[in-house]
């Protein structure tokens, strides 16, 4: 894919709208959770990520910020609470459903499906012309570096690596306006994977869990950090240098320990 | 091509090439072939038939839950439910894609079977047999339902532990607890002495047919919970 892929990224609100400077300031959201529950991994779960905000999700325990993003994805259900994503709470096709892509750490592809049938086949479903089709499978086949000869491939006589490629490519193949990423990539060399997730498009929104934060630098521009099913902390990445702290789980966790008690001392002593 | 045919693509695909597909057709295959291959009389033909038609059965429900509970635990139902492929689409295709199977299986079997039993008996009614055999498709379609119900709910061991179990119980039961009520398999063991099989036939196939219409909503209830 082209690094102007995001360019062409589809949506209702036309190009021009989004580069007004009123919207620039209002910044609408992409993603919004209120009050979600979900067992024990969630209690009132609330989260308003912006367009266009590249977010790293990262959790305590760890296996909460995958439960946040399949809850949003619609693949685990929340007990209560509301989604709304690209400003519609209807997941069909007609609201968000198309708006919206999720890659987690499986493909989810069967096994004995080439590249090119898996890309085929998400393309058919999303209802494209035969020259939209070829024009973004051909996209996607370079940006994931699937060649000519691994695209005729099973997935399954590629490795994992090529399952992964393949799941990327399927989820670009979408040009979504939200990308929910889940421990994504895993079994790809860390250099490549960096180049793979550097995805262009600057109205595309990026949630990304993961449980090795260290590894996800210079993907993101902002951190949440959840503990015990709630936001305890949204901030830049920035904060962390400033505090002098790593970008880890535990860097992460400090400064929102930091930042809670800087908000108890504002509450304490009054301006 | 619709969302249904696509899932039902996909099912078919993997039944393939996963040999589940062979498995099951061959199941109901074997039995038919056993039961017009080994010599006997009508009646023990149809012993073997009921018998053998009631292992392939169970062996569809199994494949059912197995196949329906890995695509949930894959991901692979999660992959195109993420396409707005709706959870009642995924269902409805494994549902059609199996039932294609075992309609198939059972058509051979049945053929097989008529061949076997019109050989040891020529009073043995056509229309009666075959009726019979429709009401087998349709208890066939109920434990494929009863096998999704126990996949959408449960890991696939789990549920295929379970499916083998819930159909041996409910064909056991119903064949040797419940002497007045007529399952479509035990009929077919007394279908040369039946005063009215056909009658008897459309009973046990409409009872099916609403079990297996009921277990499908369950299913369906169910994956609306589930996680893909």
């Amino acid at each position: 894919m082209p690094a102007t892929g995001g360019a062409s990224l589809t949506s209702s609100t036309p190009d021009a709208l989004w580069s007004a400077p009123s919207l620039r300031v209002l910044r609408p959201s992409a993603v919004s959770c209120t009050d979600l529950r979900r067992g024990r991994a969630l209690d009132r779960c609330s989260l308003s990520v912006p367009v266009g905000a590249r977010l790293l999700v990262v959790s305590e325990p760890d296996t909460t910020a995958s439960t946040l993003l399949r809850v949003l994805a619609g693949l685990s259900r929340a007990d209560r609470g509301e989604v709304r994503i690209a400003g519609s709470t209807d997941p069909t096709v007609t609201g968000w459903g198309r708006r919206m892509a999720y890659l987690g750490p499986e493909s989810g592809l069967h096994s004995w499906m080439t590249p090119l049938e898996a890309l085929h086949l998400a393309a058919g479903l999303l209802g494209l012309s035969h020259d939209e089709r070829a024009r973004r499978i051909d996209r996607a086949l370079r940006w994931t570096g699937i060649t000519p000869a691994m695209a005729e491939r099973a997935v399954s006589r590629g490795g994992p690596e090529l399952e992964q490629r393949t799941g990327l490519a399927s989820v670009l193949i979408a040009e979504p306006e939200v990308l929910l990423l889940d421990e994504p990539l895993r079994a790809i060399e860390a250099t490549e994977r960096d180049r793979l997730l550097r995805i262009p498009g600057r109205r595309l929104t990026i949630l990304l869990a993961s449980r090795d934060p260290g590894s996800e630098l210079g993907l993101v521009a902002h951190v949440a950090y959840l503990r015990n099913g709630r936001v305890e902390l949204i901030a830049p990445v920035g904060d962390l240098d400033q505090a002098g702290l790593p970008l880890s789980h535990a860097g992460i966790a400090q400064l929102a320990a930091l930042k809670a008690a800087e908000r108890r001392l504002r509450r304490a002593v009054p301006e | 091509m619709s969302q249904t045919g696509v899932v039902v693509g996909l099912a078919m695909r993997e039944l393939w090439i996963s040999f589940r597909l062979l498995l099951l057709l061959t199941g109901y295959v074997a039995v038919g072939a056993a039961a017009s291959l080994l010599p006997g009389s009508l009646p023990a033909i149809l012993v073997r038939l009921a018998v053998g038609v009631s292992a392939a059965m169970i062996v569809g429900a199994a494949i059912a839950a197995w196949s329906i509970s890995r695509d949930r635990v894959l991901g692979r139902a999660g992959w195109l439910a993420t396409r707005s492929i709706s959870r009642g689409t995924i269902l409805a295709g494994w549902f059609v894609a199996l039932v294609l199977v075992s309609v198939l299986g059972v058509a051979a079997v049945g053929l097989l079977g008529w061949l076997a039993a019109s050989t040891a008996s020529t009073s043995l009614d056509p229309v009666a047999f075959g009726a019979m055999f429709g009401g087998i498709a349709c208890g066939s379609l109920a434990l494929l339902a009863l096998g999704l119900l126990f996949g959408v709910i449960l890991r696939p061991r789990a549920a295929t532990t379970a499916a083998v179990a819930a159909s041996a119980l409910i064909i056991a039961g119903g064949w040797f607890a419940l002497p007045r009520v007529a399952l479509p398999v035990e009929a077919l063991v007394h279908l040369s002495r039946l005063p009215a099989p056909i009658s008897v036939a459309v009973q046990g196939g409409g009872a099916s047919l609403a079990f297996a219409a009921l277990l499908v909503l369950m299913a369906r209830a169910a994956l609306e919970r589930a996680d893909l």
